[in-house]
C-alpha cells in the first residue's frame, strides 16, 4: 500500500481506543479501518473536486464539502457544531494569552467566527426549503454524540488515574495535528484541484468521525453477537447475521468481498425489514436509508439496556467492522439512495 | 480579661513543649490567617505560654503549607474591606480546617506579614479565651478548642469538605482607556522607544513598558488597550504610564474612561479530574472536544465566567470584569470538580 503512513496508522489505532475499543486495538482491525477510511476519503475528495470544478473554483473549499453533506442533517449539524466550537475555542484562548491577542489583531481580526460565517452564508445560499438554516437554531441533543459521551464516561469510571491519563492522551489525538502527514496520506498532491486549509480541517474531522462511526457500529455488532437470555426477537435475526455468528470469528473472511463496497443482500428482504419494523430488535439492519440516524439511535438505545455490560475487554475484530459496513451499506427503503452521499459508485459514506 | 480555660491551657502547654524546637521558623512569612484577625486586635496580649504554643501550632499548619511565593498578595489592600471581612473570616475558618490537605494557604495575607503576625497571633489568641466570637484561631486545634460561635452572619457554606484550599490568581488583565486626542501614529513610532508600527498589517502602535511588564495597542483615535498586567492596579498604572509617554511626545493626552475589560485567573485544585463525567452531567454548560483542545470549556452563567478545566486539575478562568467574579466562579466550580475527582 503506497499510501501507508505509520504516523497516521498509529494515530488511528489510538483513536480507536479513545472511542471505545480495547486498550490495544487489534492490528488487523486497525488496518481494515484505515483502509475503509482512506477509500472513503479519497472518494469524497474526488466528488468534492468534481463539485469544485463545476463551480469553476481552483481550490476545494469547505463549502464544497458542506454541499456534499447537505443530505444528512444530523451529520451536517455535528460538523457545524465542531466548526463553531473551533471558532469559539480560538476566541477564548486568544483572550487568555496576550501574545495570542496581539497576533490575532495583527493578522487582521476577521478571524473571529470565520468558519461560522462562511458556513452560514453558504447554507443560506443553497437552502431552498429553509431546513438547513433551521439547523442553526435547532437545539436537539445529538444522540450519537450523547451515546459516545456515555460510553466514554462508563469507560473512564473504572480506570485508575494512570490509565485515565493514557486515555486522555489518546483522546487528544487528531488527524488535524498531523496535517502534512494527513495530506500525504490522502495523496493530495496528485490531484488537480487541491483542498483549502479549512477544507483540510473538515477532512481531518471527517476522518475522525468515520473512525468513530465504525467503532460505534462495530461495538453494536459485537453486542448483537452475544446471545442474550430473554431477548424476544432472536428469531427475527437475519440469516446473514446467523451465518456470521455461527462461523468462527477468525473465518468470517471467507464469504466477504472487498470491505467498502456495497454487497447485494444475499437474503430475502423479508426478515430484515421485519426486524427493522419491530423497532425493538437488538439486531437486524442498522441505520440505513432515510431514518439512518434515527433508527440507529433507537436501536442503540435499546441494546445497552437490554443486554447489560458490554464486553469491554475484547478488542474489536475485523469481522465486526465488515459486518458493520455491510449493514450500513445495505439499502433499505425507497428513499435511501437520496439521503446520503450516494453517488455513482453507490458507496455509502459513513461520515456524511 | 478572663483567664484561659484550664483545658485549653493544658493543650497549649503540651503543644508548646512539643514544638519547642521548631520555633525558629516563626520568622518566615506566616500563614495568611492573622490578617483576618486584623479587625479584632483590640485585646491585650496574654501570657507567653499560650502564645508561643499557638505560634507553634500555626507553624505546624505552616509546615503543611508550601511555598508562599506563588500566592498573589497584591490584591489584598482592596479586597478585605468592611463588607468582605465577615464572609472571609467564615470562609477562612472552614478553610483552615481543610488546609492541612492542601499546601497553599487559603487566606490572603499581607505582604509584610512576617514580624507582625506573631503579635497579631498573640492578640487574637488571647481573645479566644473569653470565648469571644469572631475568632478563627481555635479551629486550628481541631479537636480541643471550644467551637466559638460566630456572631456575624456568614455566607452559608454547603459543607466544610467542599471548600477548596486555593484561591485563583490573576494572570492577565486587559483594560482600555481613552486619551481623548487624535494621535499621529507614525510620529509616535519614530520617537518612542519600544514601539512597533506596521500600518500595512495593523492600524495601531504596539508599545511595551517594563514596569509593570505590559503591552499597549495605541490607536490613532486616542484609545488604548493595555494587556499583560497582573492586577487591576498594575493595569491602571501601566495605562497611565503609556498615557504619560504619549504626553511627553507632545500630544495633549488625558486619561479618561479607564475600564477593565477582562480578567484572567488561574489555579490548581491539585487532583486529577474526570472530564468525561463532568461533560455528561453538565452538558448545557460544557463543551469538550479533546482532539481540538485538551481542556473542557465550562460556560458558567452566574457569574458570567468561562472556565477552562484540564485533566491535571488546573483551572483557568476568564471573561470576568471584576475580581470577585473570578473568586465566585471558582467557589462555585470547586464542589463540582471535587465530585469528579479521579482517585
Amino acid at each position: 500500500m503506497e499510501y501507508f503512513s505509520p504516523v497516521i496508522f498509529l494515530t488511528l489505532s489510538q483513536c480507536m481506543f479513545s472511542l471505545g475499543d480495547a486498550r490495544r486495538p487489534l492490528h488487523e482491525t486497525a488496518v481494515l479501518i484505515e483502509d475503509v477510511v482512506h477509500t472513503q476519503l479519497i472518494n469524497l475528495l474526488q466528488q468534492a473536486a468534481e463539485v469544485s470544478r463545476l463551480r469553476g473554483a481552483r481550490v476545494i473549499s469547505d463549502e464544497d464539502l458542506l454541499f456534499l453533506m447537505r443530505k444528512d442533517k444530523k451529520k451536517l449539524r455535528r460538523l457545524l457544531k465542531y466548526m463553531f466550537f473551533r471558532d469559539y475555542k480560538s476566541k477564548i484562548v486568544k483572550g487568555i494569552d496576550e501574545d495570542d491577542l496581539l497576533e490575532d489583531k495583527l493578522s487582521g481580526s476577521s478571524n473571529t467566527n470565520k468558519r461560522q460565517k462562511t458556513a452560514q452564508d453558504f447554507l443560506n445560499s443553497i437552502d431552498q426549503t429553509g431546513e438547513l438554516l433551521a439547523m442553526f437554531e435547532d437545539d436537539e441533543i445529538d444522540e450519537v454524540k450523547q451515546e459516545r459521551m456515555e460510553r466514554a464516561e462508563r469507560q473512564t469510571r473504572i480506570m485508575d488515574s494512570a490509565q485515565y491519563a493514557e486515555f486522555c492522551e489518546s483522546r487528544q489525538l487528531s488527524f488535524y495535528k498531523k496535517a502534512s502527514k494527513f495530506r500525504d496520506w490522502l495523496d493530495c498532491s496528485s490531484m488537480e484541484i487541491k483542498p483549502s486549509v479549512v477544507a483540510m480541517e473538515i477532512l481531518a474531522y471527517l476522518a475522525y468521525e468515520t473512525v468513530a462511526q465504525l467503532v460505534d457500529l462495530a461495538l453494536l455488532v459485537r453486542q448483537d453477537m452475544v446471545t442474550k437470555a430473554g431477548d424476544p426477537f432472536s428469531h427475527a435475526i437475519s440469516a446473514t447475521f446467523i451465518q456470521y455468528h455461527n462461523s468462527a470469528e477468525g473465518s468470517c473472511m471467507k464469504s466477504y468481498p472487498d470491505s467498502p463496497e456495497n454487497t447485494p443482500p444475499p437474503t430475502p428482504t423479508a426478515p430484515s425489514s421485519g426486524s427493522q419494523h419491530s423497532g425493538k430488535s437488538t439486531s437486524g439492519s442498522l441505520g440505513n436509508g432515510q431514518d439512518s440516524a434515527k433508527t440507529k439511535q433507537k436501536k442503540r438505545k435499546k441494546s445497552p439496556a437490554a443486554c447489560g455490560v458490554e464486553a469491554h475487554s475484547d478488542a474489536i475484530q475485523p469481522c465486526h467492522i465488515r459486518e458493520a459496513v455491510r449493514r450500513y451499506g445495505h439499502k433499505i427503503g425507497p428513499l435511501s439512495p437520496f439521503t446520503s452521499a450516494y453517488r455513482r459508485n453507490g458507496m455509502a459514506f459513513l461520515a456524511c | 480579661m478572663v483567664g484561659p480555660l484550664p483545658m485549653e491551657e493544658e493543650t497549649y502547654l503540651e503543644l508548646y513543649l512539643d514544638q519547642r524546637a521548631a520555633q525558629d521558623d516563626l520568622t518566615q512569612p506566616r500563614s495568611p490567617l492573622p490578617s483576618s484577625i486584623v479587625p479584632f486586635d483590640v485585646f491585650m496580649p496574654n501570657s507567653s505560654t499560650p502564645e508561643t504554643a499557638f505560634s507553634s501550632l500555626l507553624e505546624e499548619v505552616e509546615e503543611a503549607s508550601g511555598d508562599f511565593s506563588s500566592v498573589d498578595l497584591s490584591f489584598l489592600s482592596d479586597e478585605l474591606t468592611q463588607e468582605n471581612k465577615d464572609p472571609a473570616v467564615a470562609r477562612s475558618k472552614h478553610e483552615i480546617e481543610e488546609s492541612c490537605k492542601t499546601p497553599s494557604q487559603p487566606l490572603p495575607s499581607e505582604q509584610d506579614a512576617g514580624p507582625d503576625l506573631n503579635s497579631r497571633l498573640s492578640n487574637s489568641h488571647s481573645h479566644l479565651h473569653p470565648g469571644d466570637a469572631d475568632s478563627v484561631q481555635p479551629s486550628l486545634e481541631k479537636s480541643t478548642f471550644l467551637p466559638l460561635a460566630s456572631i456575624t452572619p456568614m455566607t452559608p457554606m454547603t459543607s466544610v469538605s467542599e471548600c477548596s484550599g486555593t484561591v485563583p490568581q490573576l494572570q492577565n488583565v486587559v483594560s482600555t482607556a481613552n486619551l481623548a486626542c487624535k494621535l499621529d501614529l507614525k510620529k509616535i513610532a519614530l520617537q518612542a522607544r519600544n514601539a512597533e508600527y506596521n500600518p500595512k498589517r495593523f492600524a495601531a502602535v504596539i508599545m511595551r513598558i517594563r514596569e509593570p511588564r505590559t503591552t499597549a495597542l495605541i490607536f490613532s483615535s486616542g484609545k488604548i488597550v493595555c494587556t499583560g498586567a497582573r492586577s487591576e492596579e498594575q493595569s491602571r498604572l501601566a495605562a497611565r504610564k503609556f498615557a504619560r509617554v504619549i504626553q511627553k511626545l507632545g500630544f495633549p493626552a488625558r486619561f479618561l474612561d479607564f475600564k477593565i475589560q477582562n480578567l484572567v485567573g488561574s489555579c490548581d485544585v491539585r487532583f486529577p479530574i474526570r472530564l468525561e463525567g463532568l461533560v455528561l452531567t453538565h452538558q448545557q454548560f460544557c463543551s469538550y472536544e479533546p482532539e481540538l483542545f485538551p481542556g473542557l470549556i465550562y460556560r458558567m452563567v452566574n457569574p458570567r465566567v468561562v472556565l477552562l478545566i484540564f485533566v491535571s486539575g488546573k483551572v483557568v478562568l476568564t471573561g470576568a470584569k471584576e475580581r470577585s467574579e473570578i473568586y465566585e466562579a471558582f467557589k462555585n466550580i470547586y464542589p463540582i470538580l471535587k465530585n469528579f475527582e479521579k482517585a
